[in-house]
């Protein structure tokens, strides 16, 4: 039997470089103090990076990827997710679900992104792919195929846990992603979640997101925070056909630091830097 | 012969010459709007020389009843004097000299027949040969208002001081230093000047012009025409964009007066406390600052370890951030 053409491996090898330099832009660190990690793109470049590609806890930075694969999954917004006693007891930020809650799917989504819900979270998982973990395998496959090299999940919600990480470079590329569902879009951009469960109980939750009504043009994306994470943030934002998104990984202070490389970002479109 | 261009020019200096205006000095603008006698008189002009001859030219103007103490005017005299008048009873004659090119000079001398009609010639003079002209003018016994030209030509000309008068002030405005600057200005006015510089002392003049020392009509070319420097129009403007808390001045032009009004507007607070603020952006575009400064440590981020950076920036920014 012939041996496998070594041209394969070279040629792999040498996508991957081109990859890797045509990933490679010409960025800078003017804010140092910003956060352990950070990373802004304006207009989908990257003009301003700090260890973008470290690995760290992302904290609920990771319900990104719970609603791409969600919305992957072909669960449809009006289909009945029943609550489980496990979702139900969920800990961290809550809806205030309960053990046996009939709720619509959508409804889970747009609760899980705006306000960080892990009850919602949890159901959902379960929901889409029968159990957590195996939702959780899913949820690397994704990652695997979109080359996030940086990140690895085993909580569907963002919990810390050994080897729960990802980074600035990685998240960037999956807020770019999970915008470009429309559902998920709209989601991250509502200052407030409302639902009614199928008995009719009114559960509503406020945005964690302090920028949506308050930065000019911020459309979302998802706060995050865990004692190992510290303070973290997806922001994005838009003026006058320009579009500046923020990734902060343990930020000392996310809405301040977040509002001020936005501002200094588009302060730089007019420039015309 | 001459040239064809030049045959142009000259039968445009003929034609002015041929209708000279009355006007050997301008007219003053009028006292009033009373009308001034007169009649109107048919004037004809024709003119040979240098191997062509032009079409004759009958023209009619208003003049006024008292007689012709000056040439017969139709088209006013472009850029042309007239010197030297000389009336006797029943003759007229004059001295042109016209700038321009080609510049011609000429005479001419008219006969009046009473006050019914004139005949007479013109010569000019250039470099290029002689040009003779005919005049002839017939009484059309015809009412006029004599006045009416003159009222026309001093409308005309104040028209043209407002114009300039316009320009200059629109161009104080807009602080377009190439009006006022420069070997042969436009305007120089000193009114204007002054205006001018008033404007630009303001936070709108400072911040409109081009702040690059190498713009001709730039931010340090103008202050330099003004007699003065950005940094002492700056130290009159920033203490009154504190003040009057204009902030987008303020953070681009006064460091000092900017962390004076961070310390009092931003420091100690939360963003969401400054939410609908005025300060919010102000105070952003501070923090942006205050995060640009070098940290005493740069090492990058490592997973599972909190840096000594952010701790250091942590503790840095308490007070700017709050909580």
């Amino acid at each position: 039997m012939r041996p496998r053409v070594p041209w394969t491996a070279a040629a792999l090898a040498a996508l991957a470089v081109a990859l890797g330099l045509a990933q490679a832009q010409p960025s800078s660190d003017p804010f140092p103090k910003a956060a352990a990690s950070y990373l802004v793109a304006v207009d989908g470049r990257v003009v301003w990076e700090r260890a973008a590609g470290v690995r760290r806890p992302p904290a609920s930075l990771t319900k990104m990827m719970t609603a791409l694969v969600v919305l992957d999954s072909g669960t449809r917004a009006d289909a009945v997710v029943k609550v489980s006693a496990a979702a139900a007891s969920e800990g961290g930020t809550r809806l205030g679900l309960k053990p046996g809650d009939r709720v619509a799917a959508g409804d889970l989504l747009d609760a899980m992104l705006v306000g960080s819900a892990n009850d919602a979270c949890v159901a959902l998982a379960q929901h889409a792919m029968g159990t957590t973990k195996a939702f959780v395998a899913a949820m690397n496959v994704r990652a695997s195929t979109m080359g996030l090299r940086e990140t690895h999940f085993v909580d569907p919600c963002g919990h810390d846990r050994p080897g729960q990480v990802s980074s600035a470079r990685d998240l960037r590329r999956l807020a770019d992603a999970a915008l470009e569902k429309p559902a998920f879009a709209r989601a991250v951009a509502l200052d407030r979640a409302t639902l009614r469960t199928a008995a009719g109980r009114e559960l509503a939750v406020e945005t964690s997101n302090k920028l949506l009504g308050s930065l000019p043009g911020a459309k979302g994306v998802k706060t995050g925070y865990t004692a190992k994470a510290g303070k973290c943030l997806v922001a994005l934002a838009e003026r006058d056909g320009h579009r500046v998104l923020v990734v902060l990984l343990d930020a000392p202070d996310r809405w301040w630091t977040a509002a001020a490389l936005i501002e200094r970002a588009f302060e730089a479109t007019r420039a015309g830097r | 012969m001459a040239s064809r261009p030049v045959a142009i020019r000259l039968a445009v200096v003929v034609s002015v010459l041929s209708a000279v205006s009355a006007l050997a000095e301008p007219p003053a603008p009028p006292a009033s709007t009373a009308k001034e006698p007169g009649e109107v008189w048919e004037l004809t002009s024709q003119t040979t020389g240098m191997g062509f001859s032009m079409p004759s030219r009958t023209t009619r103007v208003c003049h006024a009843k008292t007689g012709w103490n000056d040439p017969p005017m139709a088209e006013g005299n472009g850029d042309c004097e007239v010197l030297d008048v000389k009336s006797s009873p029943g003759k007229m004659s004059w001295s042109m000299r016209c700038k321009g090119n080609p510049p011609a000079t000429g005479t001419a001398e008219i006969t009046f027949d009473g006050r019914e009609t004139y005949q007479g010639t013109m010569t000019m003079s250039m470099a290029q040969g002689e040009m003779k002209t005919k005049l002839s003018g017939r009484n059309m016994h015809q009412e006029c208002d004599a006045g009416e030209l003159k009222r026309q030509i001093a409308e005309f000309q104040q028209s043209n001081e407002n114009t300039m008068t316009k320009i200059c002030e629109e161009g104080a405005r807009a602080l377009a230093l190439q009006y006022f600057d420069g070997p042969e200005p436009m305007c120089k006015e000193p009114e204007h000047k002054a205006e001018f510089c008033k404007n630009l002392g303001t936070m709108e003049g400072f911040t409109k012009l081009p702040a690059e020392p190498s713009n001709r009509y730039g931010r340090d070319a103008a202050t330099k025409f003004c007699g003065t420097t950005p940094e002492k129009l700056l130290a009159d403007l920033c203490p009154k964009a504190l003040a009057g808390d204009s902030l987008d001045f303020l953070t681009k032009n006064c460091p000092e007066e900017t962390r004076t009004l961070a310390q009092r507007e931003c420091a100690g607070r939360r963003y969401t406390e400054l939410n609908g603020s005025k300060y919010q952006h102000f105070c952003a575009t501070f923090a942006a600052d205050m995060l640009a400064s070098k940290p005493s440590e740069t090492k990058p981020a490592e997973p599972d370890k909190k840096l000594d950076a952010v701790d250091k920036a942590k503790k840095k920014l308490k007070g700017l951030f709050g909580r």
